[in-house]
């Protein structure tokens, strides 16, 4: 029943956001979160934001599937090419995800 | 920027990525392995969430692991462990007038003792009752409003959906004939509960979204006390599969350590807003869990500055002490070990034979998370291993 929605803020109004849960849906919910903007990207769940989503932090799995291949592989867990697979799968996918990443300051 | 695809969009084909998760399970065999060489027979990881079985059940993520890892289901369903009572005091609401808005799930929910013929919300509708299924309580908010009749919502969830309640009770938007059965429960503690007594848990996946609320930290006991490598995790196949990996890793490594493999949406010290509003709004009590009995400090209360929205004390209700409690199963239903993750679904006699996702017999079965329903509509029956 914990099941959250991702969905993207349009706009804020009192203690309620209208936010794009995807699919054409589009409701108003409460703020559950602290600072929140439109454009933000969050998780709501019955009806109320639970957590704003950290762009920076998607690329965290990822470079978390490369250091233990990496780790794996030099203690000879798996063989050299599936290591190469695995990075090559890590940098293209990687590379999708860098569009979305916060500007850099 | 403009034409760029939406973060959502990508996040479901990383995270879903076939060829991603080709590697992560050859990582995972390599993991094995090196226990297996250490002597390590079995490694049992826990989950405490119906959207964590999901993932593991609907991409058959159980298939894919290595014969001698085992992906269990712990309590991670509220619907499932709402004490029948709770149930009951609803029916008996709605057969009495009062209008009783709740979510699917708790709608199909059965009670132990039938009220006036009606075992469940859904049975009384069926009877003339108003009920009304909502998706949230701001519907419910907005419903008895317009309505102005005495209402009542059943209030079922862990600490994910609870600010929901407390949200527009401290804002003071709850309208004066609306009044909370509320069935709030914390899961640390049940956590605690489930792990003392299962007792060969080797890794815990620890609940994504429960974990945006009370933060990454409030696991920690579980590395500390238990000595039991635990991984917050999300909710696609492949973080599932990582935090299976991470929690190897750990194993492998000799050691016990709380990682967030959910960082994207969890922080360590959890959502402060949330967190204030509960804690204005609800005490934490001993309450009791369905088919298991109380756990201390596990449950919401209303605050005493909000009991006039108590539907306990409005409409002279008593809820159970431990000192009463009786067990709150029908006669053959396992749930209780289900929940706790003692025994798997397919070891109860009735499932999908008297109790199916149709009839649901048991509470298990009737939530789209409860880990029988999950079993009986994606497999699991049988774990395909070879092809």
């Amino acid at each position: 029943m914990c099941l959250g929605v991702y969905g993207r803020v349009l706009s804020l109004r009192d203690d309620a956001a209208i936010v794009d849960l995807g699919g054409g849906v589009v409701k108003e919910v409460m703020i559950g979160v602290e600072e929140l903007e439109p454009g933000d990207y969050v998780v709501v769940h019955a009806g109320i934001i639970v957590s704003k989503l950290s762009r920076g932090e998607f690329l965290h799995v990822l470079a978390n599937i490369k250091e233990s291949a990496e780790s794996l592989q030099a203690s000879g867990g798996i063989p050299r090419e599936s290591l190469d697979e695995i990075l090559r799968r890590v940098e293209y996918l990687s590379s999708l995800l860098e569009t979305h990443q916060p500007a850099k300051t | 920027m403009k034409g760029d695809p939406d973060l959502r969009t990508v996040s479901k084909t990383v995270f879903r990525d076939g060829e991603l998760a080709s590697g992560i399970i050859k990582i995972i065999n390599g993991l094995w392995e090196a226990l297996r060489r250490r002597g390590v027979g079995e490694v049992k990881i826990m989950n405490f969430c119906g959207t964590h079985e999901y993932t593991t059940s609907h991409y058959g993520i159980r298939s894919v692991l290595p014969r001698g890892v085992e992906l269990v289901a712990g309590p991670g369903c509220p619907v499932c462990i709402t004490p029948s009572f709770y149930v009951e005091a609803a029916i008996r609401l709605a057969l009495d007038g009062v209008t009783l808005y709740t979510y699917g799930d708790a709608y199909r929910l059965p009670a132990v003792r039938k009220i006036n013929g009606c075992r469940s919300l859904s049975e009384a509708r069926m009877m003339g009752a108003d009920v009304r299924v909502v998706y949230s309580f701001l519907d419910a908010i907005r419903g008895a409003a317009e309505l102005g009749r005495p209402s009542a919502f059943l209030a079922v969830g862990f600490e994910t959906t609870c600010p929901a309640y407390a949200s527009p009770l401290v804002s003071d938007k709850v309208p004066s004939n609306l009044f909370l059965i509320l069935a709030g429960r914390l899961t640390p503690p049940a956590a605690r509960y489930a792990v003392e007594r299962v007792g060969t848990v080797s890794g815990v996946i620890a609940p994504g979204h429960v974990s945006t609320i009370i933060g990454a930290g409030a696991w920690s006991f579980l590395p500390h006390d238990f000595g039991i490598p635990t991984v917050v995790a999300g909710f696609e196949p492949i973080d599932v599969l990582i935090a299976v990996a991470m929690i190897l890793r750990q194993l492998v490594m000799g050691k016990t350590e709380l990682e967030v493999e959910y960082s994207r949406a969890v922080s360590w010290e959890g959502n402060r807003r949330a967190l204030s509003l509960l804690d204005k709004a609800m005490d934490i009590v001993d309450a009791a869990w369905r088919g298991i009995g109380f756990i201390p400090s596990s449950g919401y209360k209303l605050k005493p500055a909000f009991s006039r929205y108590d539907a306990f004390e409005e409409f002279g209700l008593r809820e159970p002490t431990s000192a009463d409690w009786v067990n709150d199963l029908l006669p053959g239903c396992i749930c209780g070990k289900v929940i706790l993750g003692v025994s798997k679904p397919t070891e109860c006699k009735l499932f999908l034979k008297q109790c199916t996702p149709g009839t649901p017999y048991g509470p298990c079965m009737v939530s789209y998370e409860g880990a029988c329903s999950i079993w009986a509509r994606l497999g699991n029956r049988e774990i395909i291993t070879e092809v």
